[in-house]
């Protein structure tokens, strides 16, 4: 189930993504003795100059995704269209080409930067890497600092010398160096102070804007990913069970998992003091091991008898909104 | 809202007076807590929110005695806990301190937490650091504050190690062994930070629970101004070292006095309703030792005016329970003294 962008054909269209990883007991003689699905069988589109956001908890294989949209790592199934390509087998040669249009922005700036480079090498290196002449890559650094508001002195100066917020904004610089028409940002925001995360979350979409970039915005900040973001999915354990128009999925969400996770999140507000909240019991089953079924079924408030041996699929709800819930029949 | 939090005729169980802390290093010393005053009373849920760097979890640390001294200390003020100062108490007088009166709980609970001995014989190690009673009634005591923490099937998983636990699992160990004497004031430094959002909101419940249940006073310390709005009863904000506005919950986030609260309560980003862009505040906060003069936000600060670098930095009353450390509600001081 694809959720259409909504202008015009799609900058990135995901089909069926699929993401094993074996697990290996022993050191001399290595066995495989299961997989780990971090990524099982993920769809969705995103159009030009639009974002999709992406939530869950730890371990439901968000920044997977993220990791295997801009090939950092590999697929095990299913393909990545950019443009009307399928990139996720492409390798060598034939990827280099697509890589400048496709980058990434870090959570933690500070293990992202290099600490031995200046602002200036460390923002220029995809320009080397691409083989751009050198008085083009000056230039480009300059325009690149201006635009994400830093300012030129700053190009000498290494990355210890400079606050998370602003390490940030180097992270952000050196990935829009190639022109990128796609970022995926990692929990760009989560380690940032609340004044300066909002400071980050205005440039972005400040950039979006001017550059028509087109987001996937992994994070577990949901009224970040609700401000940043114009669909939003949500994930369970390596599978979508939520996906739609960011004010459907936070007006009138369809999946109890999305229900739950909306109203665990304190408000700050004083009209939102907690009275029905809806705690989820339990935890995060583990990914080795998911349960049968519905792998929400365990800690599911409405769960019944055949959650536990079928697996829903994502269905459509409403115009724009789909999700993956027996009680949607 | 609990009751005492408004009765200031009951003597409070925590009053911090006038702290100072600094930092030493090499022949500079640096402030990181300066004039910080506050009171906690029993049952009390208090919220201290600020971002890092403004001296919350140092203000914690002094009220357990555990300052990372030698080269922080207090240099000035008094934590009295029930009229005894913990800034000049002894070794023994704080180790009975600890866990019998004050207990604390981290964000990091792996780091708390032994790796090599199993939850429940942690916990029966505390009960017997503070009480003179048997190894077996100490481990049927640790099953039931994990049983009480809602750790399922207490009894099997008191034989479990730390790493056999999640993240939430073992801030709920902590809890129990923070528990397990009975304290009249737990302090909690960001104890759901690194915690996914649906086990935030059980650990918040259980510390909540526990706080109604026990009569425990409760300090939280976090970032999260979501956190304090649903939990807190009264409200501390701390910058650049200072407490820059003290309100009850209510009227904190219906009529934030201060420029900073302002923009924090601007920085997060609606759950329920859409806005263009976030009112972000400009630049970030200084380091200690970098502190401008006057009111340390000025540089920030929207409605700075020149007079606010030189301003004598005070909290000022403006109704009953609110005050503001700002030069723009100076004009209200005389009627209501801070």
């Amino acid at each position: 189930m694809l959720i259409e962008g909504a202008a015009g054909p799609d900058l990135i269209r995901v089909d069926n993504l699929a993401k094993h990883f074996p697990v290996t007991r022993g050191a001399l003689l290595r066995r495989v003795v299961g997989t780990v699905k971090a990524v099982d069988g993920v769809s969705f589109a995103i159009g030009h100059g639009r974002t999709l956001g992406l939530v869950g908890e730890s371990g439901c294989g968000k920044s997977t995704v993220g990791r295997l949209l801009v090939r950092l790592i590999d697929p095990t199934a299913g393909s990545i269209m950019l443009d009307g390509t399928d990139i996720s087998r492409l390798d060598g040669e034939a990827m280099f080409q697509h890589r400048r249009n496709l980058q990434f922005v870090f959570q933690d700036p500070m293990s992202s930067l290099n600490p031995r480079m200046t602002v200036e090498q460390i923002i220029a290196e995809p320009l080397v890497v691409q083989g751009a002449p050198v008085a083009e890559q000056r230039a480009r650094v300059s325009e690149l600092l201006a635009l994400v508001g830093l300012a030129p002195a700053h190009r000498t100066r290494y990355p210890h010398e400079f606050s998370g917020g602003q390490r940030q904004r180097i992270g952000i610089a050196r990935a829009l160096a190639t022109n990128p028409r796609f970022v995926v940002c990692d929990e760009a925001v989560s380690a940032l102070d609340v004044s300066v995360q909002a400071q980050i979350v205005n440039l972005l979409k400040r950039l979006q804007r001017e550059l028509g970039l087109s987001y996937l915005f992994v994070a577990h900040d949901l009224s970040v990913v609700r401000h940043m973001s114009d669909d939003v999915a949500v994930m369970y354990l390596g599978r979508i069970v939520e996906i739609g128009d960011r004010r459907r999925i936070f007006a009138a969400p369809a999946h109890p998992y999305t229900k739950a996770l909306l109203s665990s999140v304190p408000a700050p507000r004083q009209s939102a003091r907690r009275e029905a909240r809806t705690l989820l019991s339990g935890e995060l089953p583990s990914p080795l091991n998911p349960p049968s079924g519905c792998a929400f079924h365990t800690r599911c408030p409405v769960a019944f008898a055949r959650c536990k041996v079928e697996r829903p699929e994502l269905r459509s709800v409403e115009t724009g909104q789909a999700a993956a819930c027996h009680l949607l029949d | 809202m609990s009751a005492a939090a408004s009765t200031e005729t009951v003597a409070p169980l925590l009053s911090v007076e006038h702290l100072r802390i600094v930092a030493a290093a090499r022949r500079r010393e640096d402030l990181l807590v300066e004039d910080v005053s506050f009171a906690v009373h029993a049952g009390e849920f208090l919220g201290i929110v600020g971002e890092s760097g403004c001296g919350k979890s140092m203000t914690a640390l002094s009220m357990l005695g555990l300052l990372p001294g030698p080269n922080v200390r207090a240099s000035g003020g008094r934590v009295l806990f029930d009229g005894q100062d913990i800034l000049t108490m002894g070794g023994s007088s704080l180790r009975h301190l600890r866990g019998n009166d004050v207990a604390m709980i981290f964000q990091d609970p792996m780091s708390s937490l032994n790796p090599v001995q199993t939850i429940g014989e942690q916990i029966v190690e505390t009960i017997l650091l503070h009480e003179k009673i048997g190894r077996e009634r100490a481990w049927a005591r640790a099953v039931e504050l994990l049983a009480e923490v809602n750790i399922p099937a207490a009894a099997q998983r008191a034989r479990d190690y730390p790493h056999q636990l999640s993240g939430g699992m073992r801030q709920r160990v902590m809890i129990a062994m923070a528990i397990a004497c009975k304290p009249r004031l737990l302090i909690a430094d960001e104890p759901t930070t690194a915690l996914d959002v649906t086990i935030q909101a059980q650990i918040l419940e259980l510390l909540d629970r526990l706080r109604r249940e026990r009569g425990m006073a409760v300090i939280l310390i976090t970032h999260d101004l979501g956190v304090i709005a649903e939990y807190a009863d009264r409200v501390l904000v701390m910058y650049s070292g200072r407490i820059v506005e003290r309100a009850e919950v209510a009227s904190l986030f219906a009529q934030p006095l201060h420029p900073y609260t302002h923009g924090l309560l601007g920085s997060v980003p609606p759950l329920e309703e859409e806005v263009d862009e976030l009112v972000a505040i400009e630049g970030q906060p200084p380091s200690p030792g970098a502190w401008p003069s006057g009111c340390r936000f000025q540089p920030r600060c929207p409605q700075s005016r020149p007079e606010c670098a030189s301003w004598s930095v005070r909290l000022i009353e403006s109704e009953p329970d609110h005050a503001a450390a700002c030069i723009l509600h100076e004009h209200g001081e005389t009627s209501h003294a801070d």
